[in-house]
């Protein structure tokens, strides 16, 4: 509670200084300044190592724009280091703990200072961005920017913990406008901040307490109840993280940025399909561009297009966290998008079948399926220790 | 030149229209595919499998984006651009 009051003493100040006292031109420094604040507050040390990262892109970027003999070798170079940065933070410990409890017990690996690794909060936002801004830079796609701009974009910090992760192309302009403040501009950021917060902390936390007690003993209540509970934990993980994008978007209408919307009714959706175009849009559209369209987009063969739906799938989630349960909820989403096509294909091929899903009273059975689909797959999303299998056997055999 | 860009154009609509919507659908060419839901990401990779193939080009890795398949004029702009190199 005393950091909530902490936080908001020293916004209140920040908004009255960056609109009462910054010329229009010394704003963006302002902004980066207190975003960095905020970091170093967290860490100093990975404030630093962040900042590296942030130089080093912009060098690596200033290159590509004046070296076009020698681009690809840099942003070939620049990608190395990103990705195998990401790798290194987020997966190492997963490889090693892998290979030194699973029977494998090599040396080295004992060796390994495991405890050291740690994964600096909102590193993988970052390395997002950077690797969005070289590869459009690359693609002579968006402006260089100076590295104020380039670094407030990774680091503001309405932004920086849970993300979205917006485009430079969307970000730029905005830090080149020269904005007055608008108190609507303002109702409307404090409104999405209250709409965060309740729903984060006074549904998502609320719904917490009752639904973690059922999951965690499956075996304790009837069928109806722990079906309900896992409806229950589908709507707490999407109010969590909308919540968060609420507070992101609000935050940055206070300092007059408008940066993306993150979720889209996704649970009105009415097939998996629109889902993931709905949910974690900023992320899913990220792999989409970055992953999905470089290396499946040209000459797709079926095959070759079921593949990349499937490893998209296991990348969106393993970027969340290297663990089994992800990678599970990778195969199974992957799975079923791969069955989706599949009856897609079918449907082109089957005029009855075609004319019976147009029938409008069929949507909300789709949006019925197509949530159980999504709510079921969030038991493996497993972040408070209860046993996806528990529950699903109870499910299957419980009255 | 202005006719074979319609003769494009009619070709990449015939197969938007067959493959992604319904009959009777009239679809014009500035109508934003992507944001009106008429294709997804996987639409995009089967209309470029197509242009590849109906048109002999190669659509190269950094070239799949969805602006440049947002709307059947755009689709034009680049198989066009490739043709006449």
């Amino acid at each position: 509670m005393r950091d909530l009051i902490n936080i908001s003493i020293i916004l209140s100040i920040s908004i009255l200084v960056y609109w009462v006292i910054m010329p229009g031109g010394w704003r963006k420094y302002f902004l980066f300044a207190l975003s960095l604040f905020f970091i170093a507050v967290a860490s100093i040390p990975w404030a630093v190592y962040f900042l590296l990262n942030v130089v080093l892109a912009y060098l690596a970027g200033s290159l590509i724009t004046k070296n076009g003999k020698n681009k690809k070798l840099i942003i070939t170079s620049a990608l190395i280091w990103f990705v195998g940065s990401i790798c290194y933070f987020k997966y190492a410990n997963a490889i090693v703990g892998f290979f030194s409890f699973n029977g494998m017990k090599f040396s080295v690996f004992q060796q390994f200072p495991l405890s050291r690794i740690f994964l600096p909060i909102g590193m993988s936002y970052i390395i997002f961005r950077l690797i969005h801004y070289l590869v459009e830079l690359y693609r002579n796609n968006t402006p260089r920017g100076s590295f104020i701009d380039l670094a407030l974009y990774v680091f503001f910090f309405p932004t920086f913990l849970a993300g979205p992760v917006d485009r430079f192309q969307r970000f730029y302009p905005q830090v080149q406008e020269r904005k007055d403040f608008a108190v609507s501009e303002c109702n409307y950021g404090l409104f999405r901040i209250v709409c965060g917060l309740v729903k984060k902390f006074i549904i998502a936390d609320r719904l917490a307490v009752i639904i973690m007690p059922v999951l965690h003993t499956p075996y304790s209540y009837s069928r109806p109840v722990v079906m309900f509970m896992v409806y229950g934990l589908a709507i707490q993980i999407y109010l969590d993280f909308s919540g968060y994008t609420d507070i992101a978007v609000g935050l940055a209408r206070l300092f007059g940025y408008k940066i993306m919307e993150n979720f889209n009714h996704p649970f009105f959706q009415k097939n998996i399909a629109l889902f993931w175009r709905n949910w974690h849009i900023s992320v899913y559209s990220w792999i989409r561009d970055y992953f999905f369209f470089p290396i499946f987009g040209s000459r797709a063969s079926i095959f070759k297009l079921y593949c990349g739906i499937f490893l998209s799938m296991i990348v969106f989630h393993l970027w969340h966290a290297a663990t089994i349960g992800f990678l599970i909820l990778g195969i199974y989403h992957g799975i079923g998008l791969i069955i989706w096509q599949f009856f897609q294909e079918l449907k082109k091929k089957n005029p009855l079948l075609r004319k019976v899903v147009s029938y409008k009273w069929l949507n909300p059975v789709s949006v019925f399926i197509t949530f159980n689909f999504v709510s079921f797959g969030f038991i493996f999303f497993n972040f408070s220790g209860f046993d996806p299998i528990v529950i699903l056997r109870t499910i299957l055999t419980r009255r | 030149m202005l006719k074979s860009t319609r003769n494009i154009k009619d070709e990449v609509g015939k197969f938007i229209l067959e493959e992604f919507l319904p009959k009777g659908y009239v679809l014009n060419d500035d109508v934003s595919l992507f944001d009106s839901g008429i294709i997804d990401s996987l639409g995009v990779i089967k209309l470029i499998a197509f242009i590849e193939e109906k048109f002999k080009i190669i659509i190269n890795p950094s070239e799949v984006r969805i602006e440049n398949f947002n709307t059947i004029d755009k689709i034009t702009d680049i198989i066009s651009k490739k043709i006449s190199r």
